[in-house]
């Protein structure tokens, strides 16, 4: 029981149905929809100094919008976020451990630490650039978005899956 | 006025990040078998997620409380370009921008590189948006 629970994966559905429940709580209870991509910028903002606005409704600061009650809520999301990791490693959950992601070796073979990690970072400035330009990740397009049925979510997670999909099909053709 | 807590955040956030965690949405290979269709399994995470919060939704916005915060999402010009960008990205780095987070704390310290990367690409766009786009952007919910 403690086995399947905390070390190894659990059914997809399972998990799937856990993570819409927990969208649906967030929403209720903290009356907040919940984005993860929305937290770099919060990151930023914080590091400059600039923590009093509500990144919920502008990532760029624009001018028009109140003042937030609780501004670094984000970043108290994200520590939870590493601190789950910390604990999933801590429990000996498979998948966890080891200095690279599992399964990188056969997508990269042969390459060496310093080309995967400056792959990781390539494609994180693409993840974060886009991210912020179509306002959402998965998390806030595909479940949150799809979820209350907003449509510009519905048709941004169509085409993420759609380009990620082109993209894993030609990577694995061309170099692995 | 009293400021809101913080600390519950700091339990959603944990309860989010083992969640995923235990989903498998922080393995690279699982997200790379997810595209090349050569697993379900995280279609049947996230299939399960909107399956389960979409009815729920309903439910709570016709029978649930007044003044909950529910969205209204414009399509931007940057929306669909947007998603590609970030399509990009995760098929590169395996790795969306919440499990990227979980996974440094999974001892995947090479995450460090995909953080970093998301953290560089929210400042290009900063400062790109500033420079040539002229939109009110829409933001991550």
């Amino acid at each position: 029981m403690v086995h399947a629970l905390f070390v190894e994966s659990w059914p997809g559905w399972v998990a799937g149905a856990l993570i819409g429940l927990y969208a649906v709580a967030f929403f209720l209870f903290q009356r907040r929809n919940l984005g993860a991509s929305s937290s770099f910028p919060a990151v930023l903002e914080a590091a400059r100094g600039q923590d009093s606005l509500d990144l919920t409704d502008d990532p760029l600061r624009l001018p028009y919008y109140p003042r937030d009650k609780a501004p670094h809520w984000r970043l108290w999301w994200l520590a939870g976020l590493l601190t789950a990791g910390l604990l999933a490693w801590a429990l000996g959950g498979e998948g966890t451990g080891g200095f690279e992601l599992p399964g990188m070796g056969q997508s990269f073979p042969g390459w060496p630490l310093w080309a995967k990690a400056a792959t990781l970072l390539g494609g994180g400035v693409f993840i974060g650039f886009g991210t912020r330009m179509s306002g959402g990740c998965t998390s806030g397009h595909a479940i949150f978005g799809i979820s209350q049925r907003q449509l510009p979510s519905l048709y941004a997670t169509m085409v993420f899956f759609a380009v990620g999909m082109a993209v894993a099909f030609l990577w694995n053709g061309l170099l692995s | 006025m009293k400021a809101r807590p913080h600390l519950p955040y700091l339990f959603w956030g944990l309860g989010f990040g083992f969640i995923i965690s235990r989903a498998g949405a922080t393995r690279f290979d699982y997200i790379r078998d997810m595209f090349l269709l050569r697993s379900p399994r995280l279609y049947f995470v996230i299939g399960g997620a909107i399956a389960v919060a979409l009815p729920l939704f309903a439910w709570l916005k016709a029978a649930g409380p007044k003044g909950l915060p529910w969205p209204h999402r414009r399509l931007t010009p940057g929306t669909l370009p947007g998603a590609a960008i970030f399509g990009v990205g995760w098929a590169v780095t395996g790795t969306c921008p919440g499990p990227s987070v979980v996974q440094l704390g999974e001892g995947h310290f090479i995450a460090f590189g995909t953080v970093a990367g998301i953290l560089l690409g929210n400042l290009i766009y900063e400062w790109a948006h500033r420079r040539w786009f002229h939109w009110r952007p829409d933001s991550c919910a």
